[in-house]
């Protein structure tokens, strides 16, 4: 599985269109997301990073056309899709690095008010990737990557819509929302179902013409 | 009989296509050249072996194992080289090569740096900067710098010119100088097989038409040339596949020492190339 | 060791070998105990199959011309002189069986084959 790794992070840094990505998102963000709070911004970008990068990664060798050449390797299909539930765990850990660091940056040049590292935040990102990944993973696993696509979509968007409806809901709205659900339910909701996702993909993918 | 590649009974159903049942060995040391015209199932024979894609029936073993239980310790003595390789295009021909080397448990550097030498290749290269020749040969190099018993190749040499292919065929020779070594390679350019083979495959429409030693096939198989007042309901019968002209016949015999001692003198026979025998089977 | 092969030829590649071995064998350019290239790298000299050149190395040693040890590779075998001399006797005699049976078939009688060989024997 090193071997997945090795070059997901050699894609990562090669490519021009992930290099763009990577700058430029999180200045994106904040400019249309003003007006979240500090704290759920920084929520948000480690979310929307860890997912993206995933995501991404599913065209290396699920979707794209150098499928072949990965399945050929020795590997297995139980192994890449392994692989890809935990690597959500490995790109949290490159965002919360690397978004750090960006944000660490423009907090000390003063351009916008961030929050560059949040305990709280990292621990409420955990549960939610996981979801998004019980979710989606299946999605790109058994469907066409073009629907697999409009799902992906739908389960971001509608990520944006209640975050933004949450975040109105007062100051520290978000948060607050957050704090009435505990924490270890949802963590607990959100295992099982990554479980169970890992389970049905591991299912999926075993059984799929590639 | 200990073969290092054992296909049997594979089957597989598409829409508009079946693999029927199909069956052909292999043993160490030696060549197969696996041909067919194009949509006969010579890639999906293939990618059923590397198990791309899912058998509805039937055995494939792989050095003795089961190809799907064994998956990944299989893969790691299998070369492969496609017709279309597809690689990451933004990664350096280096950089592609570590992620590859990581996989393999015998990866031999020293072997790939040669190959890279002898194919003019540069390390530093961007892959979308390689022609399709490139590619291939950077797909061959990696095939062959992990101490691979079974080489796999699907097409490698369509679209490549008569000098390369060539150079292939030398290289394929080295390899198959270690007797532990086999080659299983695809194609609908007879001529390269004709001089390398050491076992011929022939599928067409799904089905296995013969899986005979090369010799065989090029010492049984003949062109039959003669008159049309020849032939007749029942002279029909004794050939596969007839071209008939205003002029007279040409058809494809699979003995032609039956076939000379039918006809002596009334008829032409000549030996028939593995191009020949392709197109007189699927013209039949 | 010299072996031209021609793809054209009606006769079979791996018997062009066996013939071209067993001659040089019997005039002496082969000498006993000399190595001959393993089948594989044969072929790959010739371009041809491996089963080819397996397969005429097979009947060399059949017929006593060749001797393989394992692990080795092949070598020529020792040839007594009487062997020697019965093996080019089979060559001559297998030819003239062919010789023979055309006579038999064009309706040649033995006397004319007699006259014709005395004449070829003096001018060849």
């Amino acid at each position: 599985m090193l071997g997945i790794l090795k070059r997901d992070i050699s894609l990562l840094v090669s490519s021009k269109q992930t290099i763009l990505f990577m700058i430029f998102y999180i200045p994106f963000l904040l400019f249309i997301a003003e007006s979240f709070v500090p704290e759920y911004m920084y929520f948000m970008i480690l979310v929307f990073y860890t997912y993206m990068m995933s995501i991404m990664s599913f065209t290396y060798d699920i979707t794209g056309k150098s499928k072949y050449i990965m399945n050929s390797l020795p590997t297995n299909r139980k192994e890449l899709v392994i692989y890809k539930y935990l690597s959500i765990f490995i790109y949290l850990a490159i965002t919360i690095v690397y978004a750090g660091v960006y944000l660490w940056i423009i907090d000390t040049l003063k351009l916008a008010d961030v929050d560059y590292f949040n305990l709280r935040g990292i621990i409420n990102a955990i549960p939610t990737v996981m979801i998004y990944a019980s979710i989606v993973f299946p999605a790109y696993l058994k469907f066409e990557p073009r629907i697999a696509q409009i799902i992906n979509m739908v389960v971001f968007l509608s990520f944006f819509i209640i975050s933004n409806n949450i975040s109105y809901v007062g100051d520290k709205g978000a948060l607050k929302y957050l704090g009435m659900i505990k924490w270890e339910y949802v963590m607990l909701l959100a295992s099982t179902m990554y479980i169970l996702s890992l389970l049905l993909s591991i299912h999926l993918y075993r059984n799929k013409d590639i | 009989m200990d073969y290092i590649l054992e296909v049997k009974n594979l089957r597989k159903k598409f829409k508009n296509f079946t693999l029927d049942s199909i069956s052909f060995n292999l043993e160490p040391g030696y060549i197969m050249g696996f041909i067919g015209p194009n949509g006969a199932g010579k890639s999906t024979t293939i990618k059923l072996i590397m198990n791309l894609l899912k058998k509805d029936g039937g055995e494939i073993r792989i050095f003795g194992k089961d190809h799907e239980k064994y998956e990944k310790e299989v893969k790691n003595r299998i070369g492969f080289v496609y017709d279309e390789n597809y690689y990451y295009e933004d990664l350096t021909v280096n950089t592609m090569k570590n992620i590859v080397a990581s996989f393999y448990s015998n990866w031999d550097d020293n072997k790939f740096n040669g190959y890279m030498k002898e194919f003019d290749l540069n390390p530093k290269a961007k892959i979308k900067t390689l022609s399709k020749g490139m590619k291939m040969k950077f797909s061959l190099a990696v095939a062959l710098s992990h101490n691979a018993d079974l080489i796999i190749m699907d097409e490698p040499t369509s679209g490549l010119d008569p000098v390369f292919r060539r150079e292939i065929l030398d290289i394929l020779y080295s390899v198959i100088q270690d007797e532990g070594k086999s080659i299983f390679f695809s194609t609908h350019i007879t001529t390269d097989l004709e001089k390398i083979a050491d076992y011929i495959t022939f599928i067409n429409k799904g089905k296995i038409v013969f899986s005979k030693p090369k010799d065989d096939v090029l010492q049984n198989y003949g062109i039959v040339k003669g008159g049309l007042d020849i032939l007749d309901g029942n002279i029909r019968k004794e050939f596969i596949g007839i071209r008939e002209t205003k002029v007279g016949f040409e058809a494809l015999t699979d003995n032609m020492d039956k076939t000379r001692k039918m006809f002596g003198n009334k008829v032409l026979i000549e030996r028939a190339t593995l191009e020949d025998i392709m197109v007189y089977s699927v013209r039949r | 060791m010299r072996i031209i092969i021609s793809n054209s030829s009606d006769e079979p590649i791996y018997e062009q070998i066996t013939k071209q071995i067993k001659a040089q064998i019997l005039k002496g350019e082969l000498k006993q105990g000399d190595l001959l290239p393993s089948i594989r790298a044969l072929a790959r000299d010739l371009q041809i199959s491996v089963i080819t050149t397996k397969r005429a190395y097979e009947e060399l040693e059949r017929e006593g011309f060749i001797e393989t040890v394992q692990g080795k590779g092949s070598f020529v075998a020792g040839q007594n002189r009487e062997l020697i001399k019965e093996k080019k006797l089979n060559i001559i005699e297998e030819k003239l069986s062919k010789v023979v049976e055309e006579s038999k078939d064009l309706g040649i009688s033995f006397d004319e084959i007699l006259e014709l060989l005395k004449i070829l024997y003096e001018e060849v």
